[in-house]
Parts: C-alpha cells; structure tokens; sequence
C-alpha cells in the first residue's frame, strides 16, 4: 500500500487510535535509528503542541490580570 | 533587546549517549511572598507553560482559588489544569509575568512553551554544541 492510499485511512481512525499509530510509527523509527527506547515501552509526549483553546486561556488571564499583578 | 546569555543542554540519563540531551533552563518563579527554584525544559512546540501541581504549591498557589479552567490538548488533554500567573526570572535577566497551565499531574515536567515563555524570550538552539541562548525581549530596569 502506498503511502497515498494510506493517508486517507489514516483520517478515518478515532482519536485514540491515531495516537496509537503515532505511537507505533515512533517506536518503529526509535528501532530503524538505533535509539535505544525499550521495546514495547510507552512513553508520554508531554508537549501540549495543538492546545489553541489554552494558549487562548492564557493570554486572556494575562491581558484581564496581569496589570493588577505587576503593579500589586 | 537584551544581550543573549548562553546555557548548555542537560543530560538527563548519560548511558542513552547522544538522545540523553535537553534544553533545561533553570528559572526562580514567585508568587507573593513565595519562590522557587526549578527547571523548565524549553518546549518551542508547547502552545502554553504548563506547570506540575506540587510546583505550583510550592508557590502557595490553592487550586480551588485558581477558578480559570485550561483546556489542554494531546497526552495532557484528560488533566485538569487551572490558569496560574506567577513571576519568572532567568539570569542575568529582569523578571517576567508568566502564565502557567497548573496541571493536577504531579508527573509532568515544568515546561516553558509559547505561550508565554517564548513571548517573553528569544531562543536560540545549536544543538550540534548542546547549547541555546537566550535573549529577554524586555529591556532591564
């Protein structure tokens, strides 16, 4: 299969096997390249790198309080 | 704009050679009367600070008092996080406000990500030398 064909499928899988198929592409390539990740380990990716609503969150708690802390 | 300083990377575990590197910045965080040392790792790729919760207890934070809820995303997306504003100082430079995702984890690692570290700083990588530099956006007092 290529990997034309393959992305579509991809898009289909629910959120929570899309993180597994992240997961396995990371381990298989952790193995190709010689990192030396146990097999079968898992291992948390901790960046919160599509949190928009959070980054949104925040900057509205600094622009609404920030003056106040700065200056109290 | 601030001259840069410049750090090198940490190792984290030396028997992992080359993959054991990262880019932790030590940095003193207050809060009222409260402070403490800690280190952040440099997340370009996080949208957000994100904070572990005995961190943010160490500051004297109380999370019922925090009541600004932060929806994170990816692995963090089932933690609660509260909205947590605290200063931030990296030396030689002036303090900075910073906000922070407190999570409730007490696994996650301090991390220092767009919103609003990377505001607040110009980072620079040179991963092939293990080092960064960082610049304050902020002109010292």
């Amino acid at each position: 299969m290529s990997l034309a064909e393959l992305l579509p499928k991809l898009q289909e899988l629910n959120r929570s096997d899309k993180w597994h198929t992240v997961h396995f592409l990371i381990a298989e390539l952790s193995q190709e390249e010689g990192i030396p990740f146990a097999h079968g380990a898992t291992y948390p990716i901790w960046s919160p790198y599509d949190s928009y609503e959070a980054a949104a969150t925040l900057m509205k708690v600094l622009h609404e309080e920030g003056p106040s802390y700065e200056s109290g | 704009m601030s001259q840069a300083k410049r750090f090198a990377f940490t190792t984290i575990d030396p028997s992992l050679g080359d993959t054991s590197f990262r880019p932790m910045l030590s940095v003193r965080l207050a809060r009222r009367d409260q402070s403490v040392v800690a280190d952040g790792l440099l997340d370009s790729g996080s949208m957000v600070n994100v904070m572990p919760y005995r961190l943010g207890l160490a500051l004297g934070a109380s999370w019922e008092q925090q009541q600004v809820v932060v929806h994170l995303a990816g692995n963090l997306a089932n933690l609660e996080a509260r909205a947590l504003l605290v200063s931030a100082t990296v030396e030689p430079f002036a303090p900075v406000l910073q906000a922070f995702a407190w999570t409730k984890s007490t696994d996650v690692p301090l991390i220092l990500g767009q919103v609003n570290f990377f505001q607040a700083f110009d980072v620079c990588f040179f991963r092939s030398e293990l080092a960064f530099e960082i610049r304050s956006k902020q002109v010292a007092q």
